[in-house]
């Protein structure tokens, strides 16, 4: 704004300028904003007038206080500021030494971060061998329970169907004591050379499956001594079960202990610990199950992952746990083919296959057990049987004339034998079929009891009432009618007791014989044999032998000797049919010709296989060569 | 801008005061002592202006040298002393001035116990015994009508006008103190000199009693208050020049 302006201006507007007025006494202006300033009061006597005004109001704040202090307020102000300093300083000081316990709390919290750091790093680069076991031990451990169970609703099938809720050892042909409380009609005697010894082996033993480890079982319930497995096993330890085909076999013996534990461990420090404390015995065993972990399919490992995750997290963990482990150890006692059977069916049809397939292995059980004699035993009946006269056997159409007879007697009787037990005998029988639901196999139970008690008491003359003979007379041919009635009522009672001892033996006894002849004749039994039995000059005339050909015939020599006559089959042979011995496919299921030939196989009553393997005699190789048993060449 | 700065800083460290700051920076006390001795009374009296009230100006005065030494590790010389020094004023009455509102205990002059009423109470009762002249009268009643116009401005029209008249600081530093603009302090210092105008001009033109004071009714309260406090008569000219 020109100075013309404001002269031009006169009217100009005090307020416009106020703040320049003011600005102006303040000193405050520029040069040229003072002149310009100046210019106006001196043209303009209102902003003259306004401009002293102005001044005057400054002037009058002259008449404020202008307070001064004393010498105790300076004092008092720098005793306080003395005071803080003092204060700072103990602060300054108190603040190094947390400074400096932060500092060192940081570098020890960086130390262990860096070392946790550096670990981590560590693990990420350089996988530790361990950290797999550690992570998949469990897994490894308890993979034979996983490979045969579908999945944790199978299991819960299984527990919902009532089955495995319970201990059934018994079913296991091996266990001895089993055996032994079963066979409480035997009467006392010294044992036998293999008295004391398990059962037949073949159960519990999986082709390329060797249970947990020991350590992670209960102990064993007795210190029998381990038998010498008749069912070899695949000798390919890593095999997979096949499914729905027979395993092949050879002769490598491996027994594996019934029962066992399933591993829940998860925590990593337990499982180190775990692992630190096998023995050397369940290392190698551990090794062996993880080289058989790493051979099945990814796909494999992971749903038997799923599997133990799955089940680890259900809340019916233990339970479901003990009804695994039971049907696993069910599972052992299956043959190749019924595993491969049972494994084809869908999970419901399991179920009913499984119980089905329980009794018949509870009825064999049972049977089993009762007829479990020891060698020297089975000679004895078996040399009772040979003396039977060839004009007192039946014919064959007879032999399942009184097979249907006694059969259809033998539960009834065995309700009557009840009563003549002694109250021990009894009750125990009673606390074993109070295990049996089923009343059909609790008929067979009991007719299986009064068979073995025939065996067992040839003493008792009368196995059947006068009537009952008349009527089992009726039913015979006429010539086997007319002989017995051409005998006093005793002798025709004590002619058919007779008869029924020697079905007994032959469905009963005589697959346990055969599956003794089977088996591997020890170099023991051998040496004793030559040592009690053997004359000088058979022995020099044996060792004059090639050697393969010097243990066959020391192999048959001891068969003969243990078996006196057994070889010709005695005096069945000719009833039953040409074979020279029984068929070695299901052998032991398959009686050889009873008294009367085989009828009573064809009509499908005998006992169900004596254990897993025992069907498997054509898949095999013989021990031994013998003259008793067909070459494996003439095997159907 | 670090041109700008330095030569600031080259500029500041032309003020004597500063060097002495920077002394205490260094740990020499007496600097500290003597920055205290030069401006103790400066800031008080800021301060008693600008509260009205003496006991808590020097409470305030003690703190803004305590916050003096306290900041003098990170003191920078960016600027004179003095308008460092009136910063920490300014943040420090400010403070006191929003607890007092906060607490509701604004000072209400010439009540009864007021610390600050009791010099002009006194000097009434001298006055109303005769023991000094009546120009002594005058310029004690002028100077509570100066206080009074001076409670009629607002805060900070208030510390801008005690800095700018009893300080003599520019408008800059006026404004580096206040954290403002100098066109900012330019504009608040003429409205503030406006505002006492209108409530001195009266007084000191004709006498009259200031009226209208920070648009309250208590102006005729005071002013009773005052007379009767003072027991005036009519021998007493409240409004004489004298």
């Amino acid at each position: 704004m020109s100075d013309s302006a404001f002269q031009k201006r006169s009217d100009i507007s005090i307020d416009a300028i106020r703040e320049d007025l003011v600005a102006y006494l303040d000193g405050e202006l520029s040069s040229e904003e003072a002149a310009r300033i100046e210019r106006l009061v001196e043209q303009d006597t209102r902003i003259r007038s306004e401009l002293q005004r102005l001044a005057e109001t400054w002037d009058w704040l002259d008449v404020l206080d202008r307070p001064t202090v004393d010498e105790d307020f300076t004092r008092t102000t720098i005793e306080m500021v003395a005071q803080s300093a003092a204060s700072e300083v103990v602060a300054q000081t108190q603040t190094k030494w947390k400074r400096q316990a932060i500092v060192l709390g940081v570098a020890v919290l960086g130390t262990l971060l860096a070392v946790w750091g550096g670990w981590q790093l560590a693990s990420f680069l350089w996988e530790n061998p361990n950290k797999w076991l550690i992570e998949h031990y469990a897994v490894i451990q308890n993979q034979d329970y996983y490979r045969h169970i579908e999945n944790v609703a199978f299991l819960r099938m299984l527990r919902d169907s009532g089955l495995y809720t319970d201990e059934e050892e018994y079913l296991n042909p091996d266990d001895a004591q089993e055996v032994d409380e079963w066979r409480m009609f035997r009467p006392p005697g010294p044992p036998g050379p293999g008295q004391g010894q398990r059962g037949p082996a073949g159960a519990g033993e999986i082709p390329g499956e060797g249970g947990p480890t020991s350590n992670l079982r209960p102990e064993p319930r007795d210190n029998r001594p381990s038998q010498v497995p008749r069912q070899p096993l695949s000798e390919s330890s890593g095999e997979k079960l096949p499914s729905g085909s027979t395993a092949v076999v050879t002769s490598k013996p491996v027994s594996y202990p019934a029962s066992s534990s399933v591993i829940t461990l998860s925590d990593p420090a337990e499982i180190r610990k775990h692992i630190a404390g096998l023995t050397d015995a369940e290392k190698v065993e551990l090794r062996r199950k993880i080289e058989r972990f790493q051979q099945l399919s990814p796909s494999e490992q992971a749903r038997m992952k799923a599997i133990h995750e799955e089940l680890m997290q259900a809340p019916d963990r233990d339970e479901l746990i003990a009804v695994m482990q039971r049907y696993y150890e069910w599972f052992k006692l299956l043959t190749p083919s019924q595993r491969g059977e049972l494994e084809t069916l869908e999970p419901a049809q399991r179920i009913s296959w499984i119980q089905k397939t329980r009794n018949e292995m509870l009825t064999a059980a049972f049977s089993r057990a009762l007829f479990n004699f020891p060698p020297e035993r089975l000679r004895t009946l078996l040399q009772d049987s040979m003396r039977v006269p060839p004009e007192e056997r039946l014919p064959p159409g007879d032999v399942a004339v009184l097979v249907r007879f006694v059969e259809s007697l033998a539960a009834e009787r065995g309700e009557e034998l009840l009563a003549h037990l002694n109250s021990g005998e009894k009750q125990d029988l009673l606390r074993r079929l109070s295990r049996v639901t089923d009343p059909q196999q609790r008929r067979d139970f009991l007719a299986i009891t009064w068979f073995q008690w025939q065996l067992d008491h040839p003493e008792q003359a009368s196995a059947l009432t006068p009537q009952e003979l008349e009527e089992l007379r009726k039913q015979f041919s006429p010539g086997t009618r007319a002989r017995l009635e051409s005998l006093s009522t005793e002798e025709q009672l004590k002619r058919v007791a007779q008869w029924i001892r020697s079905y007994v033996f032959f469905k009963y006894v005589m697959p346990r014989v055969w599956a003794d002849m089977r088996r591997a004749v020890s170099e023991q039994e051998l040496g004793r044999f030559v040592e009690e039995n053997l004359t000088r000059e058979e022995r020099e005339k044996l060792l004059a032998l090639p050697p393969d050909e010097m243990q066959r015939e020391l192999t048959r020599r001891y068969l003969r000797w243990r078996y006196p006559g057994f070889d010709t089959l005695g005096p069945w042979r000719g009833h039953g049919g040409e074979r020279r011995g029984p068929r070695p496919g299901p052998g032991e299921r398959e009686p050889p010709p009873g008294p009367g030939g085989s009828s009573d196989r064809d009509r499908g009553d005998g006992p169900p296989p004596q254990g897993p393997g025992a069907n498997d005699v054509s898949t095999r190789e013989p021990l031994r060569p013998m003259p008793l048993l067909p070459p494996p060449g003439e095997v159907p | 801008m670090t041109e700008s700065k330095s030569s600031t800083q080259r500029a500041a460290l032309r003020d004597p005061d500063v060097r002495l700051m920077l002394e205490v920076r260094n740990g020499n006390a007496a600097a500290f002592e003597e920055l205290l001795l030069r401006y103790q009374s400066r800031v008080l009296a800021v301060l008693e202006n600008l509260l009205g009230n003496r006991h808590q100006a020097e409470d305030l005065t003690q703190e803004v040298f305590l916050r003096v030494y306290r900041s003098r590790h990170s003191y920078e010389p960016n600027a004179k002393f003095a308008t460092w020094l009136f910063r920490i004023v300014n943040n420090v009455a400010m403070n006191a001035l929003r607890s007092r509102c906060r607490r509701r205990e604004q000072t209400v002059p010439f009540q009864p116990g007021d610390s600050q009423h009791f010099d002009a109470l006194d000097d009434a009762i001298q006055v109303s015994s005769g023991q000094i002249p009546a120009r002594r009268l005058d310029k004690l009643e002028a100077r509570e009508i100066v206080r009074m116009a001076m409670e009629g401005l607002n805060e900070r029209q208030r510390l801008a006008v005690l800095l700018c008249k009893f300080e003599g600081m520019s408008y800059a530093d006026i404004a580096a103190a206040m954290k403002m603009s100098p066109k900012a302090v330019k504009s608040l210092l003429s409205r503030a000199r406006t505002r006492l105008r209108e409530i001195l001009e009266p007084y000191f033109q004709s006498g009259q009693m200031p009226i209208g004071l920070g648009g309250t009714d208590d102006v005729d309260s005071k002013r009773s208050t005052m007379i009767e406090d003072s027991q005036s008569d009519s021998q007493i000219s409240l409004g004489g020049a004298g």
